[in-house]
């Protein structure tokens, strides 16, 4: 059986986290929450995540700058960066430099969630997404 | 002139003289004491008599010239005189002879050559005096009718003057500023208020081409875009990096041959006017963001439970979350209608033109609308020529506004109606002309123009299903304005409606706004 997936939910929005936790622990992955960027940065240092799903728009400490912190140290991690629609100040770019594995707008559905994380999982040459 | 009186008046000496001379000669024979009387009368008369049809002509001869008289003086008078002293030599020598044949002493002959000369003198002074004081009076007259004249003209220089200076203080005062150009280009006349909003000294620019020596090429639009009656011009300020937009209504200044002798230009100052639509499609934008994010996680979560990943639901358990689901789209797009609208408010939205298929994005949004079309048994039928062609447009854009036009269509158009979706080349227009007509229950007259504004609702709505943001409409003129192009909507009540626009076959290029 394929280990359970470990997926990290960096977002202040914590009722939009526990939605997509409930669901992806529904569908068989192992779900750690996180408000902050500076919490993130510790919890990934820790080494105990295979995926991370990373809000762009956070107080204090921002999505990119979060990225940032993390590739500092991290260069493999497959991070998927969560967007709000009309994100007309997000400069992809420079996310997309810091190296990212796929983009999910918040509005899109849960199983246009899953899609990406599925995407992102088979690209990586380790991880497998759970069978369903 | 006076040649014409010196003739009268010496014809008129000759005459007398001889009317004079004749009873005097016929009664020649006879020197009796009444005769020298009677020659003594003739020699009085004649004398009267001459001076005063002399001057009577002389003054029947000045009148009769009334017209040069105007612009002559009482310096004729001296004319008058000589005149007259020149008649008296004339009839002199005939009054001596007269007196020599009279039968009397020398001394009486002096006597009455004294009372004579006396008469004469006196009656000519007399005379001479009523002329003067006519002259005069004529002459004060002419004096008078200048003086009333020159006050006139004086008054009327006064009044213009009045109100070029009021005019001049107007436009001096006035916050607008107001440049006028010939049809040269060169400025003829700016205000203090023009000269502060485009920073320049009207001592320097009069007589000049505006543009000279200007460094803002905003400002040249000024005196070449004539044709647009209002445009806006961003101008930098030299000294740092502040902003300023003017907007410029322009007049073409004509004569009365129609000819273009000038422009005038009013400039108004629209910084702040912009600084607070920025400010105001900010807030929009950040409270659109701010509802969006709740709403997001209303429907995550609500998904979760529809979806029965919490556990399953009970029939009145779905019935109910579909009404909070449906609120919440609607919600949804609500805002996204805000923010769309805000963006293209703000002349933020920019369009990816490319050239494409109009055909294809009318069967895309066909097919997405045909399946709500058949939940009340509406046919929508599509006529698009297979040579139309290709037009620069941004898909998504024109996919929004089809989408909403279709979907109208759908909503006010009652079980069983038809929607024809139409797309033809117009090259009178040089633009492909697009159109949605449905058999619905159509618009009044009177609220066809106010149908492009925002939240605006015409007519009764009574179906239920007819729900919307209004903001669609709004959108789609934008969008379609944004495009080049035009849209309008037909419609009759009870007939149907049919919402048209256009698409042109080449857009401009894009016009490079410094800063």
């Amino acid at each position: 059986m394929d280990p359970t997936i470990r997926v990290l939910i960096v977002d202040d929005e914590q009722d939009f986290a526990e939605s997509v936790a409930f669901w992806l622990s529904s569908k068989g992955y192992e779900v750690t929450k996180a408000e902050r960027g500076a919490t993130a940065v510790e919890l990934v240092m820790e080494g105990r995540h295979d995926i991370l799903f990373l809000d762009i728009n956070m107080p204090q400490m921002s999505g990119i700058e979060t990225l940032r912190r993390i590739r500092a140290f991290n260069k493999t991690l497959p991070v998927i960066v969560v967007t709000a629609a009309y994100e007309d100040e997000t400069n992809f770019a420079d996310v997309n430099a810091l190296g990212v594995s796929g983009f999910f707008p918040k509005e899109g559905t849960m199983s246009q969630l899953m899609h990406v994380l599925e995407v992102a999982l088979r690209s990586h040459r380790t991880l497998k997404p759970p069978a369903t | 002139m006076r040649l014409t009186r010196m003739v009268i008046g010496h014809l008129g000496w000759i005459s007398l003289a001889g009317f004079s001379a004749a009873p005097w000669a016929f009664g020649a024979a006879s020197a009796s004491e009444t005769e020298q009387t009677m020659r003594m009368a003739i020699i009085v008369g004649t004398v009267l008599g001459a001076v005063l049809i002399g001057l009577l002509l002389y003054q029947f001869s000045q009148r009769s010239s009334q017209a040069q008289f105007k612009g002559s003086s009482v310096s004729e008078l001296p004319a008058a005189r000589a005149a007259v002293a020149e008649d008296t030599k004339l009839f002199m020598p005939v009054v001596l002879e007269q007196l020599n044949q009279l039968a009397m002493a020398p001394e009486q002959r002096q006597r009455v050559a004294r009372t004579v000369s006396e008469i004469v003198t006196q009656t000519f002074e007399k005379q001479v005096n009523t002329v003067k004081r006519q002259l005069n009076d004529q002459y004060g007259q002419v004096i008078e009718e200048k003086r009333r004249n020159e006050a006139i003209l004086q008054r009327k220089y006064q009044d213009t003057l009045t109100e070029k200076k009021q005019t001049v203080a107007i436009l001096e005062s006035i916050a607008e500023g107001l440049v006028v150009v010939n049809n040269r280009g060169e400025v003829v006349m700016m205000n203090p208020a023009a000269e502060r909003l485009l920073a320049v000294n009207q001592q320097e620019r009069v007589g000049k081409p505006l543009t000279e020596n200007l460094r803002d090429e905003q400002l040249v639009s000024l005196v070449k875009g004539s044709k647009d009656h209002n445009q806006e011009i961003v101008l930098s300020a030299k000294q740092d990096r502040t902003k300023r937009v003017l907007r410029a209504s322009n007049a073409v200044i004509t004569d009365e041959n129609g000819t273009t002798v000038g422009m005038v230009a009013v400039l108004s100052d629209v910084t702040r006017q912009r600084e607070l639509d920025q400010l105001k499609s900010e807030f929009v934008s950040k409270v659109g963001h701010e509802l969006r994010t709740p709403i997001v996680a209303m429907r995550h979560a609500l998904s979760i439970l529809t979806d029965q990943v919490a556990g399953p639901m009970s029939e009145e358990q779905q019935k109910f979350a579909g009404i909070v689901q449906r609120n919440l789209e609607r919600l949804g797009a609500l805002i996204n209608d805000l923010l769309d609208l805000s963006k293209l408010e703000a002349h933020k939205m920019e369009l990816r033109l490319e050239p494409n298929a109009i055909g294809a994005v009318i069967q895309t949004v066909c097919d997405s609308l045909d399946a709500w079309a058949k939940t009340k048994a509406i046919a929508i039928s599509k006529r698009v020529p297979d040579d139309l062609p290709a037009v620069p447009f941004d898909q998504a854009r024109i996919t929004q506004v089809l989408t909403n036009l279709v979907g109208n269509a759908i909503k006010f158009t009652p079980k069983q109606g038809r929607i024809t979706v139409e797309a033809k080349l117009d090259q009178e227009q040089q633009a492909v002309v697009v159109s949605v007509s449905d058999t619905g229950i159509g618009i009044a007259k009177e609220d066809l123009p106010k149908l492009f504004n925002k939240f605006q609702q015409v007519g009764e709505r009574t179906a239920s299903d007819i729900s919307g943001t209004g903001l669609g409409l709004a959108i789609t003129k934008e969008i379609i304005e944004l495009h080049h192009g035009r849209v309008w909507a037909e419609s009759e009540l009870q007939q149907g409606t049919r919402f048209v626009f256009t698409l042109p076959l080449t857009q401009p290029s894009v016009a490079v706004t410094p800063g």
